[in-house]
């Protein structure tokens, strides 16, 4: 069983009068797996309920393999959706929860006992089959509500925050079943999360969305890497930020760094080293950075190479392997992970290497 | 263990005496609440097997089940009119479960404007003065030929169930999380496979509980059953009416004790199968 291809055109949707989703475009391709990441209230949720039919857009349309199902009812979409709170229904076992989609298709009792049992021994459920499902823990629920999607062969496999019910080591190795078995079935599938590591391990592409607005689609290290604005940026964790003055000719950024202007590589392509550079002309600019890509130096050390900012440490803290510091920039309290050890009042500087700079226009 | 020895006992004899009194309070009210339950049904048992009983005498002077035997009797009436009663109580079920349903899933769900007003509406007839009501009734059944028919007193039954039918059925239909629903579409059912294969067997224990209280309701019903079904419908409460009119006490009292049949049956049977969550929802 193959995937099927989902196209989405200019998709709207509304909740009474509030707008949530404001055109959306989008292409799946087949067997592609496509994380849908963003905040509560981006809309991602209410995107998938479009895709599965259980929602109705106000506009747009949506395509499956060419075919227009934006008015097509859930039943009849061939899609199966694994909820959050997995759904399952109480008054059944395992083994009718997860039959059912076949039992519904007409399948006989049979054939029906054959794929569950073939399903069960996939998810490691077989000793439960017979059990109703109020008697499993969270992980065994997960494991069935999965099983009962998967049990009718979808082209397109649905998942709605699957995951966030779960305890976190669950989660982990869950994260790497669902991606192998989507990826062992070459079946399409659609996850919506809030989590960025879940999205960055488990999709081919992340689509992230802001306020019903696709703000970046692309491969985890694009978005990771090349975010495409400042809320894509804050969301990938690059979520220090402070303002200054620069600019970019050709192969070369200059960023007003205290007292001096600093010369840096400008980045061309993924993974060459250089400054993200993502704003217009020569004026101010506005600079994110990760906690974990910056490092401290004390103010009187030479370095080589690194973009610097000089601060005071306001605060340490120690979350566990490196060390956090608060440090008071100007008015920017910014936020660094390093090993070394400094105390609150250390006069320091941020060394930040080219390629952990993303340069984005004023706000 | 041998210091504080006595200490220990004090404290034990307080603790003791504390209990007792606590104890004493909390049976003292037992006895009150069971004698104001079981004082009157007590009552009702004397009267159903005394054969000679009159003032001042504070108990019967003769006891026997001459009167049972009278009850029971093919002019006695009484298992007619209970067979009347109970096939009375089944249709006006059948009936209020026909409207129930559909209208206690549609309230829970929301998708109905003014659900509330909706809910009011079945608590209406219950507002105005039972008599006035059913006397009314009456007069528009006649109209259609309805009067001192079967069908006319499970009508006017089935309006008085209604209002409990339909608040229980709300509530049991609120309890089932929608996206159970949800997921049984998502898997290929249509909108009324999922009804049937999910929402209504995890809704049943309310629906039956509503579908119990309905036949209860219509066992003990009178005004309606006099004003729509009299003469030609006898139903057990009629019969009890008419005897105690009488001045029969043995037989009002016996009726009554086959009348309390169902009620106690009830009693286990909402105890087994309603579940809390479902009790919470009831008006919400």
């Amino acid at each position: 069983m193959l995937g099927a291809r989902i196209n989405i055109e200019n998709l709207q949707a509304s909740y009474g009068s509030v707008q949530v989703l404001h055109g959306i475009n989008l292409d799946i391709a087949a067997g592609e797996f496509v994380a849908l990441l963003g905040s509560s209230g981006c809309g991602k949720t209410t995107l998938l309920r479009s895709v599965s039919g259980l929602f109705m857009p106000s506009g747009g349309k949506i395509f499956l393999d060419g075919t227009d199902i934006t008015t097509r009812p859930p039943e009849k979409r061939n899609m199966a959706m694994v909820f959050q709170s997995y759904a399952l229904w109480p008054h059944m076992t395992v083994r009718q929860n997860i039959g059912y989609g076949l039992k519904l298709r007409g399948k006989s009792a049979k054939d029906v006992n054959q794929k569950v049992d073939e399903l069960a021994a996939m998810l490691g459920l077989t000793e439960f089959v017979d059990r109703k499902t109020p008697q499993l823990s969270g992980g065994q629920r997960q494991r069935v509500a999965l099983g009962r999607a998967l049990a009718i062969d979808p082209p397109v496999l649905l998942l709605d925050e699957p995951l966030s019910n779960l305890d976190a080591r669950i989660r982990l190795s869950m994260r790497h079943e669902i991606r192998m078995l989507q990826q062992r079935l070459g079946i399409t599938a659609i996850h919506v999360t809030h989590d960025r590591e879940e999205a960055m391990v488990m999709a081919d592409r992340i689509v992230i969305l802001d306020k019903g607005h696709v703000a970046q689609v692309g491969a985890p290290e694009e978005v990771y890497e090349r975010p495409a604005n400042s809320f894509v940026a804050a969301f990938m964790g690059a979520e220090n930020q402070f303002r200054t003055r620069g600019g970019a000719n050709g192969e070369a950024v200059t960023l007003q760094s205290d007292a001096e202007e600093c010369r840096l590589p400008k980045s061309k392509e993924l993974g060459d080293g250089g400054v993200h550079w993502n704003a217009s002309g020569n004026a101010d600019v506005s600079i994110r950075f990760r906690s974990e890509e910056a490092t401290l130096v004390p103010q009187n050390e030479q370095t080589d190479g690194f973009y610097r900012i000089n601060g005071t440490i306001r605060q340490a803290s120690y979350p566990g392997g490196v060390r956090r510091y608060a440090v008071q920039t100007g008015e920017d309290m910014l936020i660094v992970d390093e090993l070394k050890t400094f105390s609150e009042g250390d006069q320091v500087s941020i060394c930040l290497k080219p390629n952990a700079i993303h340069v984005f226009e004023e706000e | 263990m041998t210091f504080g020895n006595a200490n220990e006992m004090k404290l034990r004899n307080t603790h003791i005496v504390t209990t007792w009194v606590s104890n004493f309070v909390r049976y003292g009210i037992l006895a009150l609440l069971a004698f104001a339950i079981f004082g009157p049904i007590a009552n009702m048992l004397l009267w159903a097997v005394a054969e000679v009983w009159y003032y001042p005498h504070k108990l019967p002077l003769e006891y026997g089940f001459s009167f049972w035997e009278r009850v029971f009797r093919e002019e006695g009436n009484a298992t007619e009119s209970l067979m009347t009663s109970v096939a009375i109580a089944v249709l006006t079920v059948i009936v209020s479960l026909i409207v129930a349903i559909p209208a206690g899933y549609s309230l829970a769900r929301g998708r109905l404007p003014w659900r509330y007003l909706l809910l009011l509406i079945f608590l209406l007839p219950q507002a105005f003065p039972a008599v006035a009501v059913h006397m009314n009734i009456a007069r528009i059944f006649y109209g259609f030929g309805l009067t001192g028919t079967i069908p006319g007193v499970v009508l006017v039954h089935a309006l008085q169930g209604l209002v409990f039918a339909v608040w229980i059925a709300t509530a049991a239909f609120s309890a089932v999380d929608p996206e159970l629903e949800i997921a049984a579409r998502s898997m290929g059912a249509s909108k009324m496979r999922a009804f049937v294969d999910v929402t209504l067997p995890l809704a049943l224990p309310g629906v039956l509980a509503s579908a119990i209280f309905v036949f209860l309701i219509s066992l003990d019903e009178f005004t309606g059953t006099f004003f729509v079904g009299a003469p030609d419908v006898v139903t057990v409460p009629m019969l009890l009416f008419t005897s105690s009119m009488e001045g029969n006490y043995q037989i009002a009292s016996i009726s009554s004790l086959i009348l309390l049949v169902p009620s106690i049956l009830f009693m286990f049977i909402i105890e087994r199968f309603l579940k809390a969550d479902v009790l919470s929802k009831v008006g919400a």
